[in-house]
């Protein structure tokens, strides 16, 4: 029913784990990373997501699209600690603001090499900055980003254009020579 | 889609692949890999089982099954049972059957009992006291007491 390296994967084979571990970690690596603008948030999450993999290793030979399936766990894994960062925010706000009281304090950096780049990115909306990380990080086509995030190929382009423009505006003025 | 971006838009996809990580950390894989490891030795790969899937008769799966099936049938009577009240309900009950179904008391019996006379046989109304004919003796003595009062 499903490809070889599923039913490997189903019967628990280390090799086939190191194999699949080889072939896309670079890629989701670099996607939770843009999404989450976290080197060592993206770290945990392909992490986690990996071993979710060999809990319920046994679904795998009835999935399809395997890469499909993976890069949609990975969105879900971000989701979820986007989701608790926005519960903790307004406790680090507070904290932030008896800390800039007390004399202030530095705000933290993107963890990412082009810094301003790196602001725009975090600056756009949930929905486009995914499309973005799917797209450039996970190299993936507008019909697969469609299939990741449940809507449709054009909506995904849509997306991706105006994160675009959006990025282009905010990093207008420091935009690096064609 | 991408054709159609225009120059400067090309170039930001570009800058945004340059800022893409080229390398995993050093490290991940063997922390990835050696969590796998642990997972799949500590969890079995068992696929959740029907109870009629499950080799085993006594298994827990038998057990579940039964309980799942014991469920059902008991909200299927729960639903029968209401049903058949509600029917029933609205079924006109025959005098016999409103007082034995009510176990009401003799009072309450006779007085449904009046209630059902006074709908269905109105000739049969109990009347006041004023409207009951005197017997015709009483009536008589009657006159003969007038009778004797009045002044000669």
């Amino acid at each position: 029913m499903g490809n070889p390296l599923s039913e490997a994967l189903a019967a628990g084979d280390r090799e086939a784990f190191a194999a699949l571990y080889d072939r896309l970690a670079h890629r989701l690596f670099a996607t939770a990373r843009t999404m989450l603008a976290s080197t060592t948030e993206a770290e945990d999450v392909v992490h986690d997501l990996f071993v979710e993999l060999a809990r319920m290793r046994h679904r795998l030979p009835g999935i399809a699209d395997l890469d499909g399936y993976l890069f949609t766990m990975l969105r879900h894994a971000v989701s979820r600690r986007l989701r608790r960062h926005a519960l903790g925010r307004r406790g680090l706000e507070r904290l932030g603001r008896e800390r800039a009281d007390a004399g202030g304090f530095e705000t933290q950096q993107p963890d990412l090499p082009d810094e301003a780049l790196a602001r725009a990115l975090t600056a756009l909306p949930t929905a486009q900055r995914e499309v973005i990380a799917l797209k450039i990080d996970g190299g993936l086509t507008f019909v697969e980003i469609a299939a990741v995030i449940g809507t449709s190929a054009n909506t995904a382009a849509s997306r991706y254009r105006y994160a675009l423009e959006k990025l282009r505006a905010a990093v207008a003025t420091k935009e690096v020579p064609r | 889609m991408t054709e159609r971006l225009d120059a400067r838009l090309v170039a930001l996809e570009r800058r945004l692949e340059r800022a893409s990580p080229t390398a995993v950390p050093p490290g991940l894989r063997r922390r990835v890999l050696f969590a796998v490891e642990e997972t799949v030795d500590t969890v079995p790969a068992t696929e959740s089982r029907w109870f009629w899937q499950s080799p085993s008769l006594f298994s827990r799966d038998l057990v579940a099954g039964t309980v799942f099936v014991s469920a059902v049938a008991a909200a299927i009577a729960v639903v029968a049972f209401s049903a058949s009240i509600i029917s029933n309900s609205r079924t006109p009950l025959t005098l016999d059957e409103r007082v034995r179904l009510t176990r009401v008391r003799g009072d309450d019996v006779l007085a449904t009992l009046t209630a059902d006379a006074r709908t269905t046989a109105p000739a049969l109304r109990p009347r006041r006291i004023d409207d009951i004919p005197a017997p015709r003796d009483t009536l008589r003595a009657l006159d003969a007491q007038r009778i004797l009062q009045e002044p000669l």
